[in-house]
């Protein structure tokens, strides 16, 4: 078994028969928070000196967090930490088999195409006089990716789980370079972020017309005649699905039904502040 | 120290919007009459859904740079597409043409110095790669046997550019 099959069951064992329902980062803040309030009512409560009489007011000295810019070498080493989180994906799918004849080959491309990214993004760190990171962003890691790779082992149909999550862990990945415009200072490293990013979306685009074909282009929200409009829900997948780059959370169906025939839905969401890869964090 | 880019558009940057918009303009033209002529195959939707988009797009540009916008499109664009924007030529001439916009919009991002401006041709060039995933479809290309048609901008493909 390689070191990725193993990872995956690793992963699959220590998650089983835990319940994802309606994971997203926004829910992970709130019940951060909730454990922090609750952890500073201790604190308060607690003291220095035993004199036996709680008292309030004398928590612990705290180290406040470093007050640290998110400067174009964060943004490109969080950038290249989401490659590797893509390429971990494609690796591990690879290695457990999920995927086969036409599937593979795309996804092997992918892959490629992620190393090549990563390499890009880290060579262009360096130029910028940064130190290049070299793994899989952490709390995203934590957060969706191996979360999401234990349902997909889960799924009754691997193959098609793994093509949904590809599709939006690439949606996901257009829409960080995206979101990384405004934020980026200097203009030329904005077209070479988008460079990367376009190719992104067209990963997710391509996924999305070989589970789609029938409708490339979707009609939700615009004002088009009935004739051209779709009949129905929304389908999870087009080759296009809007008239712009979303920055909403990205969602996807993943692993086995329950009892009552629902399954898991993940929401995967841009990084933010604190899933970004600071400089200061090396060897944390 | 570094400077901190504008945000709202510089005088330069509402030249470029401007060409921005026109050339979302002749796409939507474009596409409207790849209807009328009936060429759009058997997809009518999608193709309907493109010029939609095209048109929201320009829609925006017009919202950032008011009244100086064109609201016209770039000719020159739309009468070099116009003649195989019909019959079977259509879905990959339609392909080169989104190949084109979004060079032409990775162009436009490394010339554009507000951040506003440049967080919405972004947005636009991120729905533009997918137009071309859509349209190497509907040509009937296969996606496992040329993949590069699906993801990369061919090397005959030229930005456009207002200077041109």
């Amino acid at each position: 078994m390689s070191n990725d099959n193993k990872t995956l069951a690793s992963i699959v064992r220590a998650t089983a028969g835990a319940d994802f329902s309606h994971l997203s980062r926004r829910r992970f803040l709130l019940a951060g928070g909730a454990t922090i309030s609750f952890g500073a009512l201790l604190a308060a409560c607690g003291g220095g000196e035993k004199s036996g009489i709680a008292r309030v007011g004398l928590a612990p000295e705290t180290t406040a967090l470093p007050d640290v810019p998110v400067t174009d070498i964060t943004l490109l080493r969080t950038a290249t930490s989401l490659e590797h989180n893509a390429i971990f994906v494609y690796e591990a799918v690879a290695d457990a088999g999920f995927l086969s004849g036409d599937a593979a080959q795309l996804a092997s491309r992918f892959l490629s195409d992620h190393k090549a990214h990563a390499d890009a993004t880290a060579s262009l760190t360096s130029s910028l006089g940064g130190t290049p990171f070299t793994d899989p962003n952490p709390r995203l890691q934590s957060l969706y990716i191996e979360p999401a790779l234990a349902l997909v082992a889960q799924a009754d149909d691997p193959a098609a789980d793994s093509l949904a999550l590809a599709y939006a862990l690439e949606t996901l990945a257009g829409a960080t370079y995206q979101f990384y415009v405004p934020m980026i200072a200097e203009p030329s490293l904005r077209a070479q972020a988008m460079g990367i990013g376009q190719q992104e979306a067209r990963h997710a685009a391509v996924i999305g017309a070989v589970l789609n074909p029938d409708r490339l282009v979707s009609s939700q929200g615009l004002a088009l005649k009935a004739e051209y409009r779709e009949e129905g829900d929304p389908l999870p997948f087009y080759a296009s699905p809007s008239a712009f780059g979303t920055q909403s959370p990205v969602p996807v169906t993943l692993g086995p039904a329950n009892e009552s025939g629902s399954r898991t839905s993940v929401n995967l969401e841009t990084p933010s502040l604190n899933s970004m890869v600071y400089e200061y964090l090396d060897g944390e | 120290m570094t400077t901190s880019p504008p945000r709202r558009p510089t005088d330069a940057d509402i030249e470029l919007l401007a060409y921005a918009q026109q050339a979302e303009l002749a796409a939507r033209d474009l596409y409207n009459a790849a209807l009328e002529n009936g060429s759009a195959g058997d997809q009518p939707g999608s193709i309907a859904a493109l010029a939609a988009h095209h048109d929201a797009a320009s829609q925006a540009i017009s919202s950032m740079i008011g009244r100086n916008a064109p609201q016209a499109r770039l000719e020159t664009l739309f009468t070099s597409f116009k003649p195989s924007f019909s019959g079977s030529e259509f879905a990959t001439s339609a392909h080169q043409l989104e190949n084109t916009l979004v060079a032409t919009h990775g162009s436009l991002l490394e010339n554009l110095e507000g951040t506003e401006g440049a967080a919405l041709v972004a947005s636009v060039m991120i729905a533009e790669a997918r137009h071309v995933v859509a349209l190497a479809a509907l040509a009937g290309i296969s996606p496992a046997s040329n993949t590069d048609a699906y993801l990369t901008i061919p090397a005959d493909v030229v930005a456009l550019s207002p200077e041109a």
